[in-house]
C-alpha cells in the first residue's frame, strides 16, 4: 500500500476531521506546515506517563490507548488528539499512549504548538475540546466523592445493623444496592 | 439581605475570579477586564436558571451562593462561590446540556455571547485562558487518578 506524505494530502485529510470544521483550506495548511506527519506501527508508545515529553498529536488513522498506572482510561481515533497539557504546561505526561493498529499521526512541537494555537480555527476546536473534558472531570470528580461518601455511609449502616441483627445476617450486599437506589442528596451545602 | 456592599464591590468580584478553574492563568488586570464586561445579577434560593435541552448562550459564574446541577433529573453536580456554569453552550451553540437551580440566593456574573466574545479579546486573554484550563484537567486528572487508587486500594483489602 502506499501511503502519499505530500502537505496537500495532509491537508485533505484534516477538512475531514470534524473538530477542525472551523478551520478554512489556508489555516489548515498552516497546521500541516507545522506538523512532521509520521506513521507508527501497532503496539508502538507514543507517549509514557511519568516522563517529560512536549509534542502534541492529531489522529489522522488509526486507533490509540490512553492508559494511567496500566488502567484504560480512554481510548482516541480519527481526528482526535491528545498531548495539549503537556504541550502548554510543562510537566510530565499523565499518561501513556499506545497504538492500538497502524496510526497516522501530525506530531507538533511545543513552539509549532503556540504557533498553531494563534490559528483561529484550531484555538476554537483546542477550547471547545478542553472546556468539555474539564466539564467532564468535574462531573467524574463530583459522581466518585459522592461514590466515596455513599460507600462510607454503607459502611457505617452495615455496622450497625450487624450489631442489631447479631453475626448471623450477611444481606450487607442487598443493602448496598438498595441503598445506591437513593436518590443523592444535597449533601455538600445542605 | 445586603446591607453593605463590599460584595458588590469590582477587587472582591476579580479576587474571586482567581479560583475560577478557566481563569486560574489569568493577571489581575484581565480579571478586571472581565469583571467590567459581565452584567450581574441577583437569583432567589430555588429559581431554574437554565432547563437542560433549552437554548441559551450564557456563562455565568457565581460570586455567592450555590446551585444544584442536574441532568435527566439526576444531580450532576453542585457549585458554589468561583464556580462556573453554561460555559458549553456558551462556546459552541447546542442545548443547554443540564439543569441548574439555586440552593440559596444567588449572586452571579454573567457573560452574553457578545460579553463572550469581549472577553476572548482582551489582550493575552485566550493565551492565558488555554494555559489556565489545562493546568486545571491536569490536577483534576490527578485527583481522580487518586481515587481511583483508593477505590483500588480498599476492594483489594
Amino acid at each position: 500500500m502506499i501511503v502519499t506524505l505530500g502537505p496537500q494530502a495532509t491537508v485533505d485529510r484534516l477538512e475531514a476531521v470534524d473538530q477542525l470544521r472551523d478551520c478554512t483550506r489556508t489555516q489548515l495548511e498552516e497546521v500541516a506546515r507545522l506538523a512532521e506527519r509520521v506513521q507508527v506501527g501497532e503496539g508502538e508508545v507514543l507517549a509514557r506517563e511519568g516522563r517529560i515529553g512536549r509534542e502534541f498529536f492529531l489522529i489522522l488513522s488509526g486507533d490509540v490507548a490512553v492508559t494511567r498506572d496500566g488502567r484504560r482510561i480512554n481510548s482516541l481515533g480519527p481526528g482526535n488528539f491528545f498531548g495539549e497539557l503537556a504541550a502548554m504546561n510543562q510537566g510530565p505526561r499523565n499518561a501513556t499512549v499506545t497504538a492500538l493498529s497502524a496510526v497516522d499521526v501530525l506530531i507538533i512541537g511545543p513552539r509549532e504548538f503556540a504557533a498553531m494555537a494563534e490559528i483561529p480555527g484550531f484555538r476554537d476546536a483546542l477550547f471547545k475540546s478542553m472546556a468539555n473534558r474539564l466539564s467532564e472531570v468535574d462531573e467524574q470528580i463530583a459522581e466518585a466523592t459522592d461514590q466515596q461518601e455513599r460507600a462510607s455511609a454503607d459502611t457505617a449502616d452495615n455496622r450497625e445493623s450487624a450489631c442489631q441483627r447479631g453475626p448471623e445476617s450477611s444481606d450487607s450486599g442487598e443493602h448496598a444496592a438498595s441503598h445506591n437506589l437513593t436518590p443523592r442528596s444535597y449533601r455538600r451545602w445542605g | 439581605m445586603t446591607t453593605h456592599d463590599e460584595v458588590g464591590a469590582p477587587a472582591f468580584a476579580a479576587e474571586l475570579l482567581h479560583g475560577v478553574p478557566w481563569f486560574a492563568a489569568c493577571t489581575d488586570d484581565q480579571l478586571a477586564q472581565i469583571v467590567g464586561i459581565a452584567e450581574r445579577l441577583h437569583v432567589l434560593e430555588g429559581e431554574v436558571i437554565l432547563r437542560e435541552g433549552r437554548l441559551g448562550r450564557e456563562l455565568f459564574i457565581i460570586l455567592e451562593g450555590t446551585v444544584v446541577v442536574t441532568r435527566a433529573g439526576r444531580v450532576v453536580n453542585e457549585w458554589g462561590p468561583g464556580g462556573y456554569f453554561g460555559e458549553l453552550a456558551a462556546i459552541e451553540p447546542a442545548p443547554r446540556s443540564a439543569t441548574v437551580t439555586a440552593t440559596s440566593d444567588l449572586e452571579v456574573l454573567i457573560l452574553g455571547p457578545r460579553e463572550f466574545e469581549a472577553m476572548m479579546e482582551i489582550t493575552g486573554f485566550r493565551n492565558a485562558l488555554l494555559v489556565g484550563m489545562s493546568r486545571r484537567i491536569r490536577e483534576a486528572d490527578d485527583k481522580l487518578a487518586d481515587i481511583a487508587e483508593r477505590d483500588g486500594g480498599s476492594a483489594g483489602s
